[in-house]
């Protein structure tokens, strides 16, 4: 389903060329869970953003569901984002100013599907989450778990193909972080493919594949043993 | 301080402004409306239909009324004739006789109070009057059937008018002759029977029983047609006009025409800068919201979303705030309109205040939208976009408010510039008389008979001991006058010594006629600058001969150009040669004679004026209507009039440059936050907050010093586009560059002073750790 072929990403500060990506290739197939990690600064986040669609690669090719994505427009670069992948981000990103429902239902909007709904999908989504009770509060009346199982019913709310998740238990706590990866692995069974970019050794546990990249280049890909 | 928090103080400043702007246009729009509704409701009062058809010399005749009235799109034709005037013998009254045609009342919608209007072809010695000639004829009694005396002929009269509606521009000439306001104060007599009476064998009277103006009334909606027809039978008399009479009354509303459009012209300028400053305050919400903006991109909006989007939000903020402006602009309609004593109107110039506002709304919502559809997702997610790109969101918050600066900068300049030339304009009009100095002239009020001030009357005001220095002048008709070059029609006006103390004219090239040239009757003159372009093209006038009527004379001075006919004169001095008196008989008219009298340094002027009015009134019992006024006083009020033009326009200018450097502010707080590890790092080596507090205190103060210079510029080029294009020179104080300068730096350090002080107060550790925020 993704195909990078020798990405390359850098950055230019001032005349200083920084390089994050060093040749990264790698395929994911559809409904696998890949767990991403390495040292900071090692090109994680930036190797999510390119699969995402948020950044562009410098060099190299990135083929989804076998097509060049490099060369599309901004429009459907945003569409493919909209509905075939689903962020998760470590500091939740929700918008502070929108109830539960109304974050939830951001991508629907962006999907062109009519308000009414809109709210009816963002609610049966947040049921889904155990947020029943959670629709009209605001991100700052949520708890952290709380705040990322908005975050994660927002990332399912157009059935994306996968889910990619930055460190999504980093600022939660262990019973939390728990609930999460539970809901995580839910998602997994039914189908979703995830990439998951951690330091929690147990995440990494629950994928079915671990890649470790250094210095922009992936210098290990390995099957988790669940036995 | 939360990043919200700059937004919203910035936003809510914005729309202030906004609201002021749009409150301001709104007003200006309906003074605007109110001048056309005046003018439309006076051509309706008459109807728009009407034309006029004017001879500028010769007159017409019944055979070109039935011309005229034969043509397929003229409804109705008729005429009057020039007036003539008598004074009554027992009530010293002067009533000015106007000879018209039978439908003439009709024609011009005249309604009669009582009685009737008299027949087609009637030469009988019938008379309607004027509502006011009605009362003063007949103080006491019925006018209907009463009589008059004119000419020898005994006048009954057969109606009275309705008295002239003010909305139909009373206290304007409309036409029926140049010196008369309206028919209150004429009596209308059939115009044979004028013919009858007036026909003297007097040069240049010889018509005055004759139709000099035509009125017309076209068939409905063909006005044009009717007016062509018209031309068409006069085709090859150049000196005949036809003209619509809406066209004629546009020029009574000429000057509150102009003054209305320039005050709105920079009331939509001053929105227009309004725009500008939610334009900054957007972007710089901006930042607050980068990181919104980077989920919605990665929940699949594109970039047109995002930007749709931002437009949408200023695009609202501009609007609403707009329409809160028109709300309150329009509950402020009524008692404006009480204050000034005008009409103000909502109507079709209000399509330009919606335009105006969707148009700045848009303005204001592109470079948010734009600079917001540009961000990186990815760098927006982590808050690092702006850094990134600080430098061109910076850059272009700054050339918006800098921008905005300068066009306010270059408005008020532009308006000081022509509030300056219109006082000066007005001082030259007027000569600017020494304070004191009294101008005695015969009355003009009412129907009273004036006095005719003769040169004996000059001689004994001259001979009072509270005069210091008095001065004759008296005018003629127009007189042939020559040169070697050519011939030209002159007014001749004949003064006394002591002309140059009091100012008739700026001597432009040689020199005043002397007190001795004056006192011995000596045969040189002094030339208007209109008539010495006449008889001298080549410009060589001084010391030449010129030929008055059985006269030679010698030309010592040439007058400097004076714009327009000032109020006090019968003549325009342009146009005028001055004589010593007693060189030559003139014939100067009765009536039209000045005296000018300068007290003694111990007497006030108006203890001089009350001792004038008393001699005059024993010299000319019965017919005491003098006018004595002090030039002086006369312009300064004027002039005063002038200011408060000049003051409302300046107002406006002041409001658009507190506008466009409080977004000033938008900027330093765009630069504060952008910077903010740059603070934390330079506090962190040891800066201290009053250094911080400077850094961008002055920053805003360059930026606006250099818009400033910009806007001066711009401000220089329109006075130039002027110079070019006006007919006076438009002047600027640089005392009043100055000021506005200070005035701009100051809004500007005032708006920047609290982002500075915010930034002063940074914790170093904070501003550090959320640099990138």
């Amino acid at each position: 389903m993704i195909e990078l072929l020798d990405i390359h990403k850098s950055y230019r500060k001032r005349s200083v060329s920084v390089e994050a990506l060093n040749g990264i290739s790698l395929s994911v197939r559809e409904g696998l869970w890949l767990s991403v990690v390495g040292p900071s600064g090692s090109g994680k986040s930036t190797m999510l953003n390119i699969v995402g669609l948020l950044d562009r690669p410098t060099a190299g090719s990135y083929l989804f569901k076998g097509r060049e994505v490099d060369a599309l427009s901004d429009r459907e670069r945003s569409h493919l984002r909209n509905q075939c992948f689903g962020f998760v981000f470590q500091s939740f990103n929700l918008i502070p100013q929108f109830n539960a429902v109304r974050n939830v239902a951001i991508p629907l909007y962006y999907a062109g599907i009519r308000r009414h709904e809109r709210e009816r999908i963002a609610r049966g989504l947040l049921d889904q989450v155990g947020l029943t009770d959670r629709y009209a509060h605001m991100p700052a009346e949520l708890s952290g778990g709380e705040e990322q199982r908005v975050a994660i019913a927002r990332a399912i709310a157009n059935s994306p193909a996968v889910i990619l998740a930055d460190e999504p238990t980093g600022n939660l706590d262990q019973k939390s972080g728990h609930e999460v990866l539970g809901l995580m692995a839910e998602l997994h069974l039914h189908g979703v493919g995830v990439i998951l970019v951690t330091h929690d050794q147990g995440a990494s546990s629950l994928a079915q594949e671990v890649i470790r990249i250094v210095d922009g280049r992936i210098v290990s890909r390995s099957a988790v043993d669940r036995n | 301080m939360g990043n919200v928090r700059i937004g919203t103080q910035g936003a809510g400043i914005a729309a202030i402004c906004v609201a002021v702007s749009a409150a301001v246009l709104f007003v200006v729009l309906s003074v605007r409306q109110g001048v056309d509704w005046d003018l439309a409701s006076l051509v309706e009062s008459i109807g728009g239909d009407l034309f006029t058809i004017t001879a500028r010399s010769g007159t017409f005749d019944s055979e070109s009324l039935d011309r005229i009235s034969q043509l397929p799109f003229v409804r109705e034709v008729g005429g009057s004739t020039a007036y003539s005037q008598f004074y009554s013998p027992a009530e010293t009254l002067m009533l000015y006789v106007v000879g018209v045609t039978h439908n003439y009342f009709q024609l011009l919608n005249l309604a009669l109070r009582v009685g009737h209007t008299f027949g087609a072809a009637t030469e009988e010695y019938v008379a309607v009057l004027g509502s006011k000639v009605a009362s003063a004829l007949f103080p006491e009694g019925d006018p209907l059937d009463g009589e008059f005396s004119y000419r020898g002929h005994s006048f009954k009269v057969v109606g009275v008018l309705e008295p002239f509606p003010t909305t139909r521009g009373a206290g304007s000439s409309w036409g029926f002759a140049q010196q008369i306001d309206n028919p209150d104060h004429l009596v209308f007599v059939p115009y044979r029977t004028h013919a009858l009476m007036v026909s003297l064998p007097v040069a240049g009277l010889d018509d005055m029983g004759k139709l000099g103006f035509l009125w017309g009334r076209a068939r409905d909606g063909c006005l044009r047609q009717a007016i062509r027809q018209v031309n068409e039978l006069f085709d090859g008399m150049e000196e005949v006009q036809v003209r619509p009479l809406a066209a004629q009354y546009e020029g009574l509303f000429y000057t509150r025409r102009r003054i209305s459009d320039a005050l709105a012209a920079i009331a939509l300028l001053v929105l227009l800068i309004s725009s500008t400053n939610v334009a900054s305050v957007s972007a710089t919400a901006l930042l607050d919201r980068s990181k919104e903006i980077g989920i919605r991109r990665a929940l699949g909006a594109c970039r047109s979303h995002i930007g749709r989007m931002l437009l949408r939000e200023a695009t609202f903020l501009m609007l609403s705030s707009g329409a809160v402006g028109a709300i309150l602009g329009a509950l402020l309609l009524h008692p404006i309109a009480l204050a000034l004593g005008t009409s103000l109107r909502i109507g079709m110039y209000h399509l330009v205040f919606l335009g105006a506002l969707a148009t700045s709304g848009l303005l204001a919502g592109t470079l948010p939208a734009v600079l917001g559809a540009r961000m990186d997702p990815a760098r927006a997610i982590s808050q690092r976009s702006i850094t990134s790109r600080s430098l061109g969101g910076v850059s272009l918050n700054r050339l918006f408010s800098g921008v905005a600066v300068a066009a306010g900068i270059a408005v008020t300049v532009i308006i000081v510039a022509l509030g300056d030339t219109s006082i000066r304009y007005l001082r030259l009009r007027w000569l600017s008389p020494e304070p004191g100095t009294l101008r005695v002239r015969p009355g003009m009020e009412g129907f009273r008979q004036p006095v005719d001030l003769s040169y004996d009357d000059f001689l004994a005001l001259a001979s009072l001991e509270s005069i210091d220095s008095a001065v004759w002048m008296a005018s003629s008709r127009s007189a042939a006058v020559a040169s070697a070059h050519g011939a030209s029609e002159a007014v001749l006006v004949e003064i006394t010594a002591g002309a140059s103390r009091i100012g008739i004219g700026i001597v432009d090239s040689g020199r005043m006629l002397s007190d001795e040239e004056l006192t011995l009757a000596h045969p040189s003159v002094v030339l208007g600058s209109g008539i010495s372009q006449r008889l001298f093209p080549d410009g060589n006038a001084i010391g030449a001969q010129v030929d008055l009527p059985q006269l030679q004379a010698r030309v010592v001075g040439v007058l400097a150009s004076r714009p327009g006919l000032p109020p006090y004169d019968y003549v325009d001095i342009n146009d005028a040669v001055f004589v010593p008196r007693g060189v030559m008989d003139l014939h100067t008219s009765p009536g039209r004679s000045w005296i000018w009298l300068k007290p003694t340094a111990d007497t006030s002027a108006d203890d001089l004026a009350s001792i004038v009015v008393a001699l005059l009134a024993e010299r000319h019992p019965g017919r005491g209507l003098v006018e004595v006024s002090e030039p002086a006083a006369e312009m300064n009020e004027l002039v005063a009039v002038q200011r408060s033009v000049s003051v409302a326009q300046l107002a406006l200018a002041a409001l658009g440059l507190i506008v466009a450097t409080t977004g000033m502010g938008s900027t330093v707080w765009l630069s504060v936050v952008v910077r903010k590890r740059e603070i934390g790092i330079r506090k962190a080596v040891g800066a201290r907050g009053v250094r911080i507090f400077l850094q961008f205190v002055l920053e805003a103060l360059g930026t606006t010093i250099v818009a400033s210079g910009v806007g001066m510029g711009a401000g220089v080029i329109g006075m130039w586009f002027l110079n070019r294009n006006a007919e006076i020179r438009v002047i600027l104080s640089p005392n009043w560059l100055f000021l506005t300068l200070g005035a701009a730096c100051v809004v500007a350090l005032a708006s920047s002073a609290g982002p500075a002080c915010y930034a002063s107060r940074c914790e170093a550790a904070s501003a550090i750790r959320r640099g990138d925020g």
